[in-house]
């Protein structure tokens, strides 16, 4: 019995990670491009509103979850333009399109607090589901904890694996080198905030359609932020981020339980961002650099690998084409 | 490859960049575009490899008509550019490097392509290890790469813009060597664009030069010095004799004993040194071999994990910056517009930030000093000028008007970077100036020219280790260019 | 990650602003009236129910004004922070962390207790807790190399949590998670007793702006904030104490948010108590007047005031069905238009230029 409650817990922080791994993945394409799109807080809120309401007066979870993509995507190319057609710093429109969306979520939302949503669809897969522990927590899941696990993998080979992803590692490292080689660099950096808005849209839409079925923003605010952190606790690898998903996932699960033990729900509740300042300074502190000299030197490339932070240097930045007016 | 240009013009508002320029340039020969800063030899080139198109003219390659909007599509007509900072991407391996932009399916085919590399490589007698990260690379070995990306692409012509610029007297000759092959016996054009006279007398078979948008001249090698010289400039340069320096071994600046510093790439190890008061020092080295680590920790901008540094009487060794430039020191980066001026204040905001005044700041005042500054330092802008509205000459010379008149060290990175002839010879005649009041230079500049010329000692850096030349007039640039290659 | 590029010429500054402020507040509008007509609302309706809200009567215009207060001292630290090229958007846990410092004194505080003491004593403790979680956010920047935004956002976070701790814990007075009223003594005065306003609140933001405005315009540190704000490295170069700067001007800044914490609980117009959530999104509202006015500090008064318009004519809205949420939502989409706006004249003006 003992055992069965540790995978179904194993099983639960998948699944709680998934909507994390779809946004912080989709961060990291877009931060791989050199933009910054900052909203994520907001607009996984307005994507998760969109995707239940769709559903909701559609009774159809694909047209929800379409929605939500839409929704997300839009967000994140209006990031793009202004700053690639208007010179606007990403940041500030960021910033400002995380307040605009979370209101206009909660405005928008009113009417639709506390409607029952729909059921979440589960899907067993048949084979692997029957493969001892790794079946009842990899493979009992539900569409969008697959679809998370694709993601994860496909950002990989993406990245590392095909010609385009090596144009990609390109374009936020120094995109003169981009366009020098044939690449389009705002064409790139355009598709990708897209791509990227697009994940944080289903990552939205696995909030309001799949974790807790129905429209309540108190349970999505803040993670955008968190997702955000994790792109630079994963140091912008996706296999990484994904890891850093499921150790956040795995330590809520952790305070919850706590919580049964009597401990301020407040207290427990402000550890995750505590938890980021801490992962945030292990990683791009000067603290790595402290325990690199310590270290022999054998270790010090798996180190960096793990735990350095290195941004891609255009992160942020406006790229012009020389003579292209 | 045959290329001619055909009344290329590029005009930039008022100025014409390229004044209806026209030449032919015969494949199996190396040619060197000369031209003093603003001549238009870049736009020329850039208009040659894609990155811009020409406002009228034509390109002819073999004699068909050709026009191309981006670099990507000039590659795939046979024209290959080799950028003075290599356009690589420093995060990717070599063997990524060289694959990026390659035409192809979704998925990479890396073994062919490490396959072309190494033999690519081995060909030039260049070795590139497929796998090493390009930020660890040489400038040299990032040339290479890109020159072996460049051919295996197809270049049938290739432009290469300042390329001796921070490398060794044997990564040169390795380069040489290969152009000339390149070009006599495979029958490559090459085009070398710089302003080193000497390279271009040992490379090149044919000169053209450019002044102020047009064709001045072309003339086959050899050809004699002060004419070329002459054409560049419209009129003769001479070179003012300078006062050789007198030792006074009583005053001495700057003490450094036993210094170590970590660095991102080499360390600096144990390297003492003592500067006496109006000497002028010059540090040789390729890029990263500790003579820019060693100018920072001298500045307070890095700090050792060993030795002391001593400024006269008083040990400064875990002083900050800030501290030290209390004492006299001042450090001026290469980067002016990265890290030396700030972008969107006016000239009078730099006069007023750097003036050491009360809390309030008096415009009026600080108005007067720049236009007194400006005058001093002949700087064409106003005091109300945006700093990036300058040139970089003009940039340069703000830059040392806000210098602390009275220094005891002056730190200099690269002073003369991107400047011309004229403008750089200026600037050394201020900072020579500044020896009469006892004020010590210490430089570092990637042309040895420069260090030999304006230098009373030479550091030569290598690994993390430096060398002590007292006599630069016992040094030739050959071989100053063999030691910062560790010879 | 640069700032938001600012003009420091006053008089384009101004023209800049109408230009963009007019076509950008139309469009505001116009797509907040759609949105009303497609929930069935009727947009006019709204307007007239909205303006008479907020300015209808005496008490109203001086809710107004004191609403305004709090953010203009929000706005007014942030443009420090702005300027000095620093995202402080750590300024909502700074205004709680003035709220929650300022109640450690006025819990205290009895009916006897003297107002000339008790006040100042909240002001001084407010401000030093603003500071402290200021302090905080730039020292995990200057030190541990973490973005003031991350770090920011964790601390508001963590602010907000702190808040509940206490309010469901040590400090909480009946079943809801709140403190006890406050007694009179720790409450700024009202000018009469039928209208909110106070003039010891009004001369706190004054000065606070004040003290501000000349900073930036006429002192060295100003100019040396200026100098780092658009180039950190380079100012470093040319001799400003970068480092030192960044700490004290994020220090002034959470001075003045808790001086605006302070206000959300002792200023007539709130409630005289601690209750959670108490900045509610008002540092984030100074973040959207400096973007909005583009870090020029004349035109920081005139929008904190039409900022504080919202909040009280969309309470109003209410008796209409419409979400006082509206306001929010108003606040931030003018704010983007308003930067879009600026983006597309600049864009005009180049290609014209070109052309």
């Amino acid at each position: 019995m003992a055992d069965d409650t540790l995978i179904n817990t194993l099983a639960g922080i998948v699944r709680s990670g998934a909507p994390l791994i779809l946004a912080a993945t989709g961060e990291t394409f877009t931060e791989r491009a050199g933009v910054v799109n900052l909203s994520l807080d907001g607009s996984l809120m307005l994507a998760g509103l969109a995707g239940f309401v769709i559903a909701f007066n559609t009774q159809s979870l694909i047209l929800g979850t379409a929605a939500a993509i839409v929704v997300g995507a839009t967000i994140a190319l209006i990031v793009a333009a202004s700053s690639i057609e208007l010179k606007q710093s990403q940041v500030a429109v960021g910033f400002i399109l995380t307040l605009l969306c979370r209101d206009l979520a909660i405005f928008l939302g009113t009417s639709y607090r506390g409607k029952a949503g729909l059921p979440a669809p589960h899907l067993d897969i048949p084979l692997l589901r029957d493969i001892p522990i790794a079946g009842p927590i990899l493979f009992q899941q539900d569409v969008f904890t697959y679809l998370s696990f694709a993601v994860i993998i496909f950002a990989w080979f993406w990245i590392y694996r095909t010609r385009p992803g090596l144009i990609l590692r390109s374009v936020g490292e120094r995109p003169p080198t981009t366009f020098a080689r044939g690449g389009n660099v705002n064409r790139l950096r355009y598709l990708y905030t897209a791509l990227g808005g697009a994940l944080v849209g289903l990552a939205g839409a696995t909030y309001t359609l799949n974790i807790a079925p129905g429209w309540n923003d108190s349970a999505i605010i803040g993670n955008g932020w968190i997702a955000l952190a994790i792109v630079i606790f994963g140091g912008w690898y996706p296999v990484r981020v994904a890891f850093g998903v499921y150790l956040v996932a795995g330590l809520r699960t952790l305070a919850s339980g706590l919580q049964a033990n009597g401990i301020p729900i407040a207290l427990l509740n402000a550890i995750p961002w505590l938890l980021m300042i801490v992962t945030l300074l292990a990683v791009s502190g000067p603290y790595l650099d402290r325990l690199l000299k310590i270290l022999p030197s054998r270790l010090h490339p798996l180190v960096r690998t793990l735990l350095r932070a290195r941004p891609p240097a255009a992160l942020g930045t406006i790229f012009e084409q020389e003579g292209q007016k | 490859m045959r290329v001619e240009l055909d009344q290329i013009t590029k005009i930039f508002g008022k100025l014409r960049a390229n004044n209806a320029i026209s030449m032919t340039l015969e494949g199996g020969r190396i040619y060197a575009i000369l031209g003093e800063n603003g001549a238009g030899k870049s736009t020329l080139m850039k208009i040659l490899s894609g990155y811009q198109p020409p406002d009228s003219g034509r390109i002819l390659l073999d004699g068909t008509p050709v026009s191309f909007s981006t670099p990507a599509d000039a590659l795939n007509f046979g024209i290959g550019m080799l950028h003075q900072d290599p356009l690589d991407v420093p995060s990717l391996t070599v063997l990524e490097n060289f694959m990026l932009g390659e035409p192809g399916g979704l998925l990479p085919r890396r073994k062919a392509a490490r396959e072309t590399l190494i033999a690519f490589a081995e060909r030039f007698g260049f070795t590139l290890r497929p796998d090493a990260y390009v930020d660890g690379l040489t400038i040299g070995e990032r040339q290479q790469l890109e020159i072996v990306r460049l051919l295996s692409r197809g270049a049938q012509v290739l432009i290469l813009d300042e390329p001796t610029t921070g490398i060794s007297a044997d990564q040169k000759a390795a380069l040489f060597g290969s152009l000339q092959r390149l070009a006599h016996t495979g029958g490559l054009t090459v085009i070398l664009v710089s302003h080193k006279l000497e390279d271009v007398e040992v490379l090149c078979d044919e000169v053209v030069v450019l002044r102020q948008g047009q064709v001045v001249g072309q003339v086959m090698m050899p050809y004699p010095t002060d004419q070329l010289v002459t054409l560049m400039f419209g009129k003769a340069l001479d070179r003012t004799p300078r006062q050789p320096f007198e030792r006074q071994a009583q005053t001495k600046v700057l003490h450094v004993k036993a210094l170590t510093v970590p660095d991102s790439r080499v360390a600096l190890v144990d390297i003492s040194l003592e500067v006496e008061a109006g000497e002028v020092i010059g540090m040789a080295g390729l890029d990263g071999s500790g003579q820019n680590a060693f100018l920072r920790a001298c500045a307070g901008l890095q700090f050792g994990t060993a030795g002391e540094i001593r400024l006269a009487d008083t040990d400064v060794t875990r002083w900050n910056y800030h501290d030290r430039a209390q004492l006299g020191v001042a450090y001026a980066p290469a980067g002016r517009l990265e890290e030396g001026l700030v972008t969107g204040l006016t000239l009078t905001e730099h006069v007023a930030l750097t003036s050491p005044a009360g809390r309030r700041v008096n415009w009026k005042t600080a108005t007067q000093e720049t236009k007194a500054r400006i005058a001093h330092y002949s700087i064409r802008g106003q005091p109300d000028s945006q700093i990036e509205t300058l040139s970089g000459g003009n940039q340069q010379r703000t830059l040392l008007s806000l210098l602390p008149s009275t220094l005891k060290l002056l730190l200099l990175e690269n002073p003369t970077r991107g400047l011309d002839v004229e403008s750089a010879r200026w600037v050394w005649q201020q900072l020579l100036e500044r020896r009469a009041t006892g004020t010590a230079i210490l430089f570092t500049s990637p042309d040895l020219d420069e260090i030999v010329e304006y230098s009373d000692r030479i550091i030569v850096f290598f690994g993390g280790k430096a060398r002590m030349l007292n006599d630069p007039s016992q040094t030739s640039l050959t071989e100053l260019g063999q030691m910062i290659g560790g010879k | 990650m640069d700032v938001v590029r600012r003009s420091d010429n006053r008089f384009t500054g101004l023209i800049r602003l109408a230009v963009t402020l007019g076509p950008a507040l139309l469009i505001v509008v116009v797509a907040l009236a759609l949105i009303l007509l497609a929930i069935n609302k009727d947009p006019v309706t709204a307007v007239l129910q909205f303006i008479d809200g907020a300015l209808g009567t005496d008490q109203r215009r001086s809710d107004v004004l004191m609403i305004a207060l709090p953010v203009l001292l929000c706005s007014s630290g942030l443009l420090l922070t702005f300027t000095a090229g620093l995202w402080n958007i750590g300024i909502e846990g700074q205004v709680a962390m003035g709220a929650i410092f300022a109640t450690g004194i006025a819990r205290l505080v009895t009916v006897n207790t003297s107002s000339w003491l008790a006040i100042p004593a909240e002001l001084a403790l407010a401000m030093l807790g603003g500071a402290l979680w200021a302090l905080l956010a730039a020292l995990l920047k200057t030190r541990g190399n973490v973005n003031e935004i991350f770090g920011g956002v964790a601390l508001n976070f963590i602010a907000g949590n702190i808040l509940l701790f206490l309010l469901n814990g040590p400090w909480q007075a009946g079943n809801y998670p709140q403190t006890a009223p406050f007694e009179a003594p720790a409450l700024l005065p009202r000018l009469t007793p039928s209208l909110s306003l106070s003039l010891p609140a009004l001369a706190i933001a004054a000065t606070g702006f004040l003290a501000v405005f000349f900073i930036l315009r006429g002192t060295h540190w100003g100019l040396q904030l200026r100098a780092m704000g658009r180039n950190a490295r380079s100012a470093f170069m040319l001799g400003v104490r970068t480092e030192r700067n960044m700490l004290l001007s994020m220090a002034l800044c959470g001075m003045l948010a808790g001086l605006a914490g302070a206000l959300l609980v002792i200023s007539p117009i709130s409630r005289g108590k601690l209750v959670p959530n108490i900045s509610g999104g008002l540092g984030f509202l100074g973040v959207l007047v400096v973007l909005l006015v583009n870090v020029l500090p004349t035109w920081v008064p005139f929008v904190a005031l039409f900022f504080a318009i919202i909040p009280i004519g969309t309470l109003k809205l209410q008796n209409l069905g419409i979400d006082p949420s509206l306001g929010n939502v108003f606040q931030s989409a003018l704010v983007l238009a308003v930067l879009l706006a600026n983006g597309f004249r600049t864009r005009l003006s180049r290609t014209s230029r070109e052309s």
